[in-house]
């Protein structure tokens, strides 16, 4: 454990250290510099021993004090000129350090499939590249930097020591060997109790989440605070968890440090002896009893930089997760852009990892300009085959030719050229509205904005606003209903225009009259598309060109809704449910 | 854990304007202290006994140089001095971890304490004070800022008093030993605090900008890893990085030029406080040669002087982490101290029936009107639904039905008693809430059924899973009612969750049924079982019913067509038809969305 935990530390070091890049060099520069301030800082010390041995000898003269203050003087100017430069290259190495790998982080992000952004890990990339960076920043830029400090000074005393007598500075490192196995002791721990403690908070976390999400049931079922045990028993969890730390770590640390400190009356006693014996200088005991502080007191602060070591770690591990995720290794630009827009989809089977297949043996063809609407029972694989079409996952046998080009050889650029893809989720970015249409396409002018505009009904409503186009979409969405934020989703996917529209029929309440804008917006973004829909109206299933029926991941039905009718199968019975459901009434 | 933080804490993190009075801070913090005072105090009496044992080897060390000029010959008195050390090292470390270890578990005691009075005061607040918005702030306050007293009770207190009593101490000793030597050793202060005040106005022009771009370069991240599907959607992503690209590296301009200009004069504050040894030596080196100071005073002040400026260090910077801290408390104070709802003592007042009456009730949310003078009543047994375009204050006025508000104007009676006299819990046994978003507990379906009913038989939650079409649902999955569900564990589709909470609503059995939305999220094959649930949950019940999809409450005895916090129609289905007016108008967009194909190639 404490081996290991050893190399950990050393990896945390290591890898901040790779991180660097051309800033290796500044770093390096900085601990020099560490290094000359630390010797400035301990030759004060020399002075002030020189003085209290002249004291002790009745030998101080004024001349003495006058150099020993001018010595002390430059001594300072010293610490201060290479405290400065030191800093310096310590704080700008660190800002030049972490702005680059931000901007290293988002090219990675950028360059994950999309199946990475479209599931939940959103919050936590967002949580690595806000906090997790700022975390490692701030360590790296004053707890590294005060440790390196903390580590340097004492070997700087350390060495002057050895010079002054070797078995008296023996004596005053002794303490620090001696209380090492404490440190390692209590920091594995520390380690074992830390994660043990993560785990809790994280449950505690999420459970006032939890609580704070859910106090409308709370309070309709009378459960509000140590009433739901869930709730108190997790804070009671972290409670116990912290106090565990405590107890058991706090005598730990008072260990290490005692043993530490033991060091001073260790010296002063081993120095007696060697005096008596003759062996010994008094002037050199003095050396050793008053620079003694200089080797143990950095060491306090030392350990108190593990703690935020220790911190940093734990974000150090989720950056560098972050960038082990592998990359979309897509074909960059290989083939010609496809020119006709048929969808082929040839004994497609997809799994997701270790379940049975989630679509087996799937192989139709969605024709250029014709509506498909895919319909099965929840769980059949709708939506993973629209996914596959939208290159968010890929086949695991099979094939899907867009317009007879297979979609494994298209670059993104020329997949996502090709392909709309309309989901439920809708995503504002916090600017204007205009803007919001305009990111459909990059060349696209006034005018054509508008026109998308208009069709998606988006226009009529943003004329009645007092900023019109430049109203600012706000993050919370409060200043538009959700049909309108809809409605500008699909102006922006008219205004792209690409010729296949993958679309998830929205099945979220809008009130009747934001559903018909909606509906009718939908209605002009398919227009001479090739539209492969999942589909809930009963009109949209009614109408289609072609019906694919899918059930447990197999093709089970394929064609248009009369034929299919007059089929036995489960195209049957999910239309009678339908119709049942359409008609439903809480009380009649 | 125990020892003082000696560390400097970040410059560029605080904004020396932002830095509230240290005396507020404390008066802020000590309220949570409170209720451990005792214990504390016990936590900070022993850290002084240990903070006294700490100058003691400074001490030993001095007398180790008297010894050596005024008794050489006695040598075996360093060793009496090294076992007085010995003892009083071992007494400091064993006392800081006693101390640490009570001043801990009372902080962690008073957390635990804050977070349930906290969950508990909101679940008493008007709702909307814990809307979507703000329930992101009441958790961070739940959590960080109740963690970050920690700082506060388990380390400020003991240590404060440590450093201080240390602080003093030595200012009052040195004073006694010599007035003139001690003014040498503390002579430094006020240039190095010259030296950091100049250097944070030196630096401090940047300070604004400083914070901006910071936010700017978080908010743009954050902007472009949410929007990253869309931008990818879009074949964004590359422009879209190297702008925000832009944004990072203006913030290391910004945060390079603020550190070239901060640390000249930055690093002499801390170069100074280190220093005193600059003054100490002239000074003690004239006043001894020209006799006013003897040779062991002059040894003093070399040996223990040089140390006293760490503890002012020390000081500084636990005066400079309260500040943060104490912004924290406040804002658990201030949700605190937020007024609940007004709510009967005692449950005496038993509603005689299920009637709902709204008497001219308006309500207020801000600064905007939601519901203006809206009456009606529900009769026991009857379906009332409110039909209108969103925004229009339905959600509003379902809510204050289930009291999650109180109305500024009006009255609403449930059974002919004001709701504000009748017991929250005494509410809940009468009135149950069926709400658009669903929301599970991360635990056992089995756990989450008796959310509804505590004392719940396995018969009864089955019978309950089962009327709500959702038993079968149950017994597939993995552990059946044992099974976990949520974060952590089995997801379940929107339909399977709204039905659980179906099935919760039919277990708590109470006779009043609000239902706000209740079909809205469902995918449409699991539309029929939801709706059958529904049917079974309002069986014989006085039901209020929110609903988009105008179909399913034609049958309903009453619709109120609410517009603009207003209700504009109310009658049947036919009459209201009849009428033809808004509700009518929305009948005819439910028609026509229902007829929209899409692709009109067929």
């Amino acid at each position: 454990m404490s081996a290991e935990q050893f190399t950990r530390h050393h990896s945390t070091i290591r890898t901040i250290w790779d991180l660097s890049g051309d800033q290796q060099m500044v770093l390096l520069r900085s601990i020099a510099f560490k290094a000359i301030q630390a010797t400035f800082e301990a030759l004060p010390a020399a002075v002030l021993i020189y003085i209290v041995n002249e004291l002790r000898i009745g030998d101080l003269s004024d001349t003495e004090i006058l150099v020993s203050c001018g010595v002390v003087l430059a001594c300072v100017f010293g610490q201060w000129v290479a405290g400065f430069l030191a800093n310096r290259s310590a704080w700008i190495a660190t800002f030049e350090l972490f702005g680059h790998l931000r901007a290293r982080l988002l090219n990675h992000v950028r360059r994950l499939p999309m199946s990475f952004h479209d599931n939940q890990s959103t919050g936590q990339v967002v949580t690595v590249m806000t906090q997790d960076v700022s975390a490692v920043e701030n360590f790296t830029h004053e707890p590294l930097q005060m440790m390196i400090g903390a580590a340097v000074a004492p070997v700087v005393v350390f060495v002057v020591l050895m010079f002054q007598d070797t078995a008296m500075a023996t004596a005053t490192v002794a303490s620090v060997i001696l209380a090492t196995p404490a440190f390692i002791w209590s920091n594995s721990v520390f380690v074992r109790l830390a994660a043990k403690r993560q785990g809790l908070q994280a449950d505690a976390s999420s459970r006032m989440i939890e609580y704070i999400q859910g106090l409308a049931v709370i309070r309709a079922f009378g459960l509000a605070g140590e009433r739901l045990g869930l709730f108190q028993k997790s804070m009671e969890d972290f409670r116990s968890v912290n106090s565990e730390m405590a107890v058991k770590l706090s005598p730990l640390g008072s260990l290490f440090l005692s043993v530490v400190f033991l060091g001073i009356p260790l010296v002063i006693y081993s120095g007696a002896y060697w005096l008596l014996g003759g062996t010994l200088d008094p002037g050199v005991f003095l050396i050793f009893a008053v620079l003694s502080l200089r080797v143990y007191l950095p060491l306090i602060a030392a350990t108190q930089g593990f703690e935020s070591l220790r911190m940093a770690d734990a974000s150090l591990d989720r950056i560098s997760n972050l960038l082990a995720n592998p990359v979309d290794d897509h074909n960059a630009a290989a083939t010609a852009d496809p020119t006709t827009f048929e969808v082929d989809f040839h004994n497609v089977n997809f799994a997701y990892d270790g379940q049975k297949n989630t679509l087996q043996n799937i192989s139709f063809t969605a024709k250029q300009g014709q509506v498909t609407a895919i319909v099965g029972p929840s769980g059949a694989g709708k939506s993973t085959l629209l996914q596959l079409c939208a290159g968010l996952r890929k086949p695991d046998a099979g094939r899907i030719l867009i317009g007879g080009v297979d979609q494994q050889t298209l670059s993104p650029n020329q997949l996502f050229d090709a392909v709309t893809p309309v989901f439920q989720n809708v995503y504002l970015f916090p600017g204007t509205i205009y803007n919001n249409i305009a990111f459909g396409r990059e060349d696209a002018d006034r005018a054509a904005v508008i026109n998308a505009a208009k069709a998606a009904q988006v226009h009529a409503f943003v004329e009645q606003l007092p900023d019109g186009y430049d109203t600012k979409v706000q993050e919370s969405g409060s200043n538009l209903s959700g049909g309108e934020r809809q409605r500008i989703a699909i102006a922006r996917a008219i205004l792209k225009d690409a010729p296949i529209v993958l679309l998830d029929e929205v099945t979220s309440a809008l009130d009747s009259t934001n559903e018909r804008l909606v509906q009718e917006a939908l209605a002009a973004l398919v227009k001479e598309k090739t539209v492969i829909v999942i589909a809930h109206r009963l009109a949209t299933i009614q109408n289609a060109d072609q019906i694919v029926v899918l059930e447990n991941g197999l093709l089970a039905q394929l064609g248009q809704h009369n034929d299919l009718l007059a089929e036995t199968g489960v195209y049957q019975s999910l239309w009678a449910s339908r119709q049942q459901a359409a008609q439903w009434q809480l009380r009649k | 854990m125990a020892e003082i933080t000696d560390n400097p804490a970040d410059p560029t993190l605080e904004a020396p304007a932002e830095k509230e009075s240290v005396g507020g801070g404390i008066k802020a913090l000590l309220p949570f202290a409170r209720p451990a005072r005792g214990t504390l105090l016990f936590s900070a009496l022993i850290a002084v006994g240990s903070a006294v044992l700490g100058l003691v080897p400074y001490w030993v060390i001095y007398r180790c140089a008297i010894v050596l000029m005024e008794t050489p010959d006695n040598i075996s008195q360093l060793m009496t001095l090294a076992l007085v050390a010995l003892a009083a090292i071992i007494g400091r470390f064993v006392l800081s971890g006693v101390s640490t270890i009570i001043a801990h578990n009372a902080a962690f005691e008073i957390q635990y304490g804050i977070r349930i009075k906290l969950a508990e005061h909101m679940a008493r607040l008007p709702l909307g004070f814990v809307n979507k918005k703000r329930s992101g702030e009441l958790k961070k306050v739940m959590a960080d800022d109740v963690e970050r007293l920690e700082l506060f009770l388990a380390h400020a207190v003991p240590d404060l008093v440590t450093a201080l009593v240390t602080f003093f101490g030595l200012l009052g000793w040195m004073l006694w030993v010599d007035w003139r030597m001690a003014l040498a050793v503390f002579g430094l202060v006020v240039p190095a605090f010259g030296m950091i005040a100049y250097a944070m106005r030196r630096a401090g022009h940047h300070m604004g900008e400083f914070k901006s771009t910071q936010g700017e370069m978080n908010a743009a991240i954050v902007e472009l890893i949410r929007g990253m599907p869309v931008v990818k959607t879009f074949n964004r992503d590359a422009d879209e990085v190297r702008s925000t690209e832009d944004v990072i590296r203006r913030y290391v301009t910004v945060v390079r030029d603020y550190s070239l200009e901060f640390l000249p004069f930055g690093t002499a504050f801390y170069v100074l406080l280190g220093a005193n040894i600059l003054l100490i030596l002239p000074v003690g080196g004239w006043l001894w040669s020209t006799g006013s100071l003897n040779t062991a005073d002059l040894l003093f002040f070399l040996i223990v002087g040089l140390g006293a400026l760490g503890t002012l260090v020390t000081l500084l910077f636990l005066f400079a982490n309260l500040s943060h801290i104490s912004s924290g408390g406040k804002l658990v104070t201030e949700i605190l101290e937020q007024s609940a709802l007004a709510s009967a003592d005692t449950q005496n007042s038993l509603p005689t029936d299920t009637t709902i009456s709204v008497n001219n009730v308006s309500f207020k949310y801000e600064d905007q009107w939601v519901l203006r003078n809206v009456s009606f009543e529900a009769s026991p047994g009857t379906l009332t639904a409110l039909v209108g375009p969103s925004g229009a204050g339905k959600s509003t006025l379902a809510a204050l039905i289930g009291r999650f508000w109180d109305p500024q104007e009006g009255e609403l009676q449930l059974g002919g008693i004001p709701l504000p006299q009748i017991h929250p819990d005494t509410l809940s046994q009468y009135v149950s809430m069926v709400l658009q978003e669903t929301f599970l507990f991360d635990t056992s379906v089995l756990e989450n059924l008796k959310v509804g009913k505590a004392t719940a038989t396995q018969a009864e939650i089955e019978n309950a899973a089962q009327r709500a079409q959702i038993h079968d649902t149950i017994c597939a999955l993995p552990e059946g009612y044992e099974t976990r569900i949520g974060e952590h564990g089995v997801r379940l589709s929107g339909g399977e969750q709204q039905r659980l909470t179906i099935a919760r609503a039919i277990l708590a059995d109470t006779p009043v049924i609000v239902l706000d939305e209740a079909t809205a999220f469902v995918d449409p094959e699991n539309e029929l079982a939801l709706q059958q649930a529904l049917s079974e949950l309002v069986e014989g019940k006085t039901v209020i019913m929110i609903a988009h999809r105008l179909s399913t409450i034609a049958g309903a005895d009453s619709i109120l067509v609410v517009d603009a916090g207003e209700i504009v129609e109310r009658g049947n289905h036919a009459s209201l038809i009849e009428q033809a007016g808004l509700y009518r108008q929305m009948w005819d967009d439910f028609n026509a969305a229902d007829a929209i194909a899409l692709g009109g190639s067929r």
